[in-house]
């Protein structure tokens, strides 16, 4: 009579439709803490749409979304992230006129009772030294009293993820963490994933290949609103179904050869 | 891990000390009662008009440029919070400490009900549903002659406040002007202190980045919602002390105009500073007051003023005398949407 283990996130045969067009058909997904999903799939295979969907700002059509065994499906994204659940965005979504210090003390400010203090000093609150221990594991030690929209298009990155994990979610949602950003940076966002998160569950949209060599412990692959692959990536890349998707065999090619760019 | 490259440092925005910030919060403090006590009269009825408005610039400030709530019907709270002093005093014994709480209360509860409705929508919905409430109150209350006293307005004589063993009488044109002084100072700390607590913050993130502070697990609705209602109430007290200075209010304080005018005071003086607003509001009471003795129509001087500040200075006097602190209304739409750039 072993109980079975509730899975920290479980998504069940989630559907979505924009209009007439299925975004998402049954997409199915399952992620652990200590685990590194990372989502794979060709433009407008529906990975951010699942995302939407978890995150809470899109209302599946059918299907549900569970946090350790409490239904989600619906809800708001206020309460999917009192729930442990924290995303970044595609597109850096941070506080742009507030400081890199606030940002970061805002990602965890959310459960703390002192956010309806009206006699507090919140420049005492965000001097706290979780806050700036942080921004010494993520990088943003030396700029933090300068405004978000300052800072570089990568450390906007580096700062969208920290807002994320000054909450310490046990799920963390990224949306593409390295898109647009330099090869240099792209090594410092993913050590900051596979260094500062191991005791999260963490599900990733990334492309670069060499990217989710590096930080995926499992893969999901998504063509056109389902799910048609998952395991390692070796796996993964091994199945005939995947391989027409990338191209004909080129993703194979790609992890043989290694991938340098 | 250790940072990786050294960025450029970038020139820091100049903010002031702690200290520097009390220094000259009390100067400008004690300038002012000695201008008061010793200026003469004229200056001093002014600067009285100044000081009162001060409270609803500044609380208009709170909730345009920290919280972006555009809100164009806040002269339905300072009309009500002007006829909460003036009406108990023509029916009944009330003291002054008892129809100053009245408006504060009543200004709250107020915005608060309106506010459960008005904080849920979009800006240009805000500001239309803001204005008919202000306009609605200014129809009902110009069809309740008999209670509101309509245009005409109601007169009262005002009672002196008791404050432990004194007294002090608003015909008594120094102790009036102290009293004025030291409302509009604790006006003036308590938003202060509002917005750099962590409610501030969080307004902040708000205004920046709706999606994001959803995201992030804050209560959206509840921190406009506490703005709405507290501005509310700061309004309204405003209004019960401009009624109180004047001895008499009429339905024209509901009326639009008393609503532009707090947007006006905030665009002159700088969106997104407090000081900003208190600046406008005195610019605009020392203009009004001289050149409408020159000139009947000086509102249209008045309005291209105002389009001069919009095209030249759109972030008002606090961002020429203070650049980076405060905000252009005309350009914040910057923050992107967290969800349109999907690849789906």
């Amino acid at each position: 009579m072993s109980e079975r283990r509730v899975p920290d996130l479980r998504v069940t045969d989630v559907t979505v439709e924009f209009g007439g067009l299925t975004a998402l058909q049954g997409a199915h997904l399952t992620a652990e803490v200590g685990e590194r999903t990372v989502i794979l799939g060709p433009n407008g295979a529906g990975k951010t749409t699942l995302f939407n969907v978890i995150g809470g700002t899109i209302k599946p059509r059918s299907g549900r979304i569970e946090i350790r065994g409490h239904d989600v499906t619906g809800r708001s994204p206020r309460v999917i992230r009192r729930h442990g659940l924290a995303r970044a965005f595609q597109t850096p979504s941070v506080f742009p006129t507030l400081t890199v210090r606030e940002n970061l003390w805002l990602g965890r400010l959310y459960s703390d009772p002192v956010r309806w203090n009206p006699f507090a000093s919140a420049h005492r609150e965000a001097a706290a030294s979780e806050i700036t221990e942080l921004a010494e594991r993520i990088g943003l030690a030396d700029v933090l009293d300068r405004p978000a929209d300052e800072l570089s298009h990568a450390d906007q990155k580096v700062l969208d993820i920290g807002v994320a994990l000054a909450g310490k979610p046990t799920i963390l949602l990224l949306d593409e963490p390295t898109q647009g950003v330099s090869p240099e940076d792209v090594g410092r966002i993913v050590s900051v994933i596979t260094e500062t998160m191991q005791d999260m569950a963490v599900v990733v949209i990334e492309h670069d290949i060499a990217t989710v060599a590096a930080i995926a412990t499992r893969v999901i692959v998504l063509d056109r609103g389902r799910v048609i692959a998952e395991g390692s990536l070796a796996e993964v890349s091994a199945r005939p179904e995947v391989q027409e998707v990338y191209l004909g065999g080129g993703l194979a090619e790609l992890l043989d050869e290694g991938w340098d760019g | 891990m250790t940072a990786t490259e050294t960025r450029p440092q970038a020139a820091t925005p100049r903010t002031l000390s702690t200290g520097a910030r009390i220094g000259i919060g009390a100067a400008v403090v004690a300038a002012t009662a000695a201008l008061g006590m010793f200026g003469p009269p004229g200056i001093r009825s002014l600067t009285v008009l100044v000081m009162i408005l001060s409270i609803y610039a500044v609380s208009y400030g709170v909730l345009l440029g920290f919280v972006d709530l555009p809100s164009l019907g806040q002269s339905l709270f300072f009309g009500v919070g002007a006829y909460c002093a003036i009406l108990p005093l023509t029916r009944a014994d009330w003291s002054l400490w008892a129809v100053l709480g009245t408006s504060l209360v009543v200004g709250l509860a107020l915005a608060f009900v309106t506010g459960t409705v008005a904080v849920r929508l979009s800006e240009a919905y805000h500001v239309i549903v803001t204005a008919l409430f202000g306009a609605v109150a200014q129809l009902a209350a110009d069809n309740f002659t008999p209670i509101t006293g309509g245009e005409g307005g109601l007169s009262a004589r005002i009672p002196p406040l008791r404050l432990g063993p004194w007294e002090i009488s608003v015909y008594d044109a120094v102790p009036a002007f102290l009293l004025y002084l030291a409302f509009a100072v604790v006006a003036f700390l308590l938003m202060y202190g509002l917005v750099r607590s962590p409610i501030g913050t969080v307004w902040k993130a708000i205004r920046d980045n709706q999606d994001r502070a959803l995201s992030a697990g804050y209560n959206v609705y509840a921190y406009k919602l506490a703005a709405f209602a507290i501005v509310g109430m700061f309004t309204a007290f405003s209004g019960a002390l401009y009624a109180v200075n004047l001895r008499y209010t009429s339905t024209e304080f509901l009326g639009i105009a008393w609503s532009v005018l707090p947007f006006l005071w905030v665009l002159i003086g700088g969106t997104g500073t407090l000081t900003g607003p208190i600046i406008g509001v005195a610019i605009y009471t020392v203009f009004q007051f001289y050149v409408s003795q020159l000139w009947t129509h000086y509102l249209i001087i008045l309005g291209v003023v105002m389009i001069a500040v919009l095209r030249w200075a759109p972030q008002g006097i606090m961002g020429i005398v203070r650049p980076g602190s405060t905000r252009n209304l005309l350009a914040r739409r910057a923050a992107p949407a967290a969800e349109g750039d999907s690849d789906e």
